[in-house]
């Protein structure tokens, strides 16, 4: 069966594109998000005194949650290795579904592409109108910006995909989807994006935020390459021959 | 070979019965269940859970 074949693969991928990224991401993005959340400030409480990062970390929220340090670190790693899963059965699903007719293997820079590509649909893309945001950050509503997220994704993903494709007179057509999203326009935040009382930690957090957008766009960049390959790989050397095998046996 | 490739999705379904188009689309929607559970559930413990990397890839958060 293609469809476990797929899964299977996807949970081997994933699990170590996810372990990998969860060790760039304590080293480098964990660090700004700590930071951040000392400033944060109660959503409950509006105007309220600013608390320490623990305290306001588990005042904003209403249920369960990871304590600081190894166990939200764990829950980080198994979410990083779902998201990673998520991807690569995505990633083999299109591979399998475009690739597998063709008479030929993936090649490295073919795999490395696929990878690149699934950067630019789901972080660049939708990045673009809606920036990555560190906690305490003042945003458009959250419904307005998933809503957006998910359009900016879709349209960004079908952009690309007949770029890359379709007949050169249908490729202005992949243009048009790339640039749905942002005619539409990202929902946009009136006012300050930080509204800290204390004009220093409003300094600390744009310049923790710029930090932020750099270093997690190099760390997602390096995950989509990573799963990209491995992707590739894997379809190569064992899904393809596998399901060709399937179909005619020796 | 060209024979092989060609003739491979039909006997895909002739075999397991499920096309290749619906094996692909399902694992397509099983991937993209997972996506939804990490990036957009809005349980609160789920959220929790995810924080950092819903933060982390830029999904939208808070």
């Amino acid at each position: 069966m293609i469809f476990t074949r797929i899964v299977y693969s996807a949970v081997l991928i994933g699990m170590v594109a996810g372990l990998l990224l969860s060790l760039m991401q304590i080293i480098s993005v964990d660090p700004i998000i700590l930071q951040a959340e000392v400033y944060e400030i109660s959503e409950s409480e509006p105007g309220s005194a600013v608390t320490t990062g623990q305290e306001s970390h588990d005042q904003d929220i209403d249920g369960w949650a990871p304590t600081d340090g190894a166990e939200r670190s764990f829950y980080s790693v198994l979410s990083n290795m779902s998201a990673g899963i998520g991807f690569a059965a995505v990633l083999l699903a299109l591979m399998s579904q475009f690739w597998l007719p063709k008479q030929r293997v993936l090649s490295t820079q073919q795999s490395l592409l696929w990878g690149i590509a699934g950067f630019a649909a789901i972080y660049l893309a939708p990045g673009i109108g809606l920036p990555p945001e560190i906690p305490g950050i003042q945003a458009a509503a959250l419904e307005n910006r998933q809503i957006w997220w998910l359009l900016t994704v879709v349209c960004a993903s079908f952009g690309i995909g007949i770029l890359a494709w379709a007949q050169i007179r249908l490729k202005a057509i992949g243009l048009v989807f790339l640039a749905i999203p942002y005619l539409v326009g990202a929902p946009s935040q009136q006012g300050p994006e930080f509204v800290h009382p204390d004009p220093a930690a409003v300094e600390v957090l744009i310049e923790l935020h710029q930090r932020f957008i750099i270093t997690s766009g190099i760390v997602n960049l390096l995950f989509w390459m990573v799963l990209g390959l491995a992707c590739g790989a894997v379809f190569n050397r064992w899904f393809r021959p596998a399901v060709l095998a399937d179909e005619h046996p020796a | 070979m060209t024979v092989q490739v060609s003739t491979q999705a039909a006997t895909t379904q002739a075999k397991s019965g499920v096309s290749v188009l619906a094996q692909n689309l399902a694992a397509l929607a099983f991937g993209l269940v997972i996506l939804f559970a990490v990036g957009f559930a809005p349980l609160e413990a789920a959220h929790n859970a995810a924080h950092d990397v819903r933060h982390s890839m830029a999904f939208p958060c808070h």
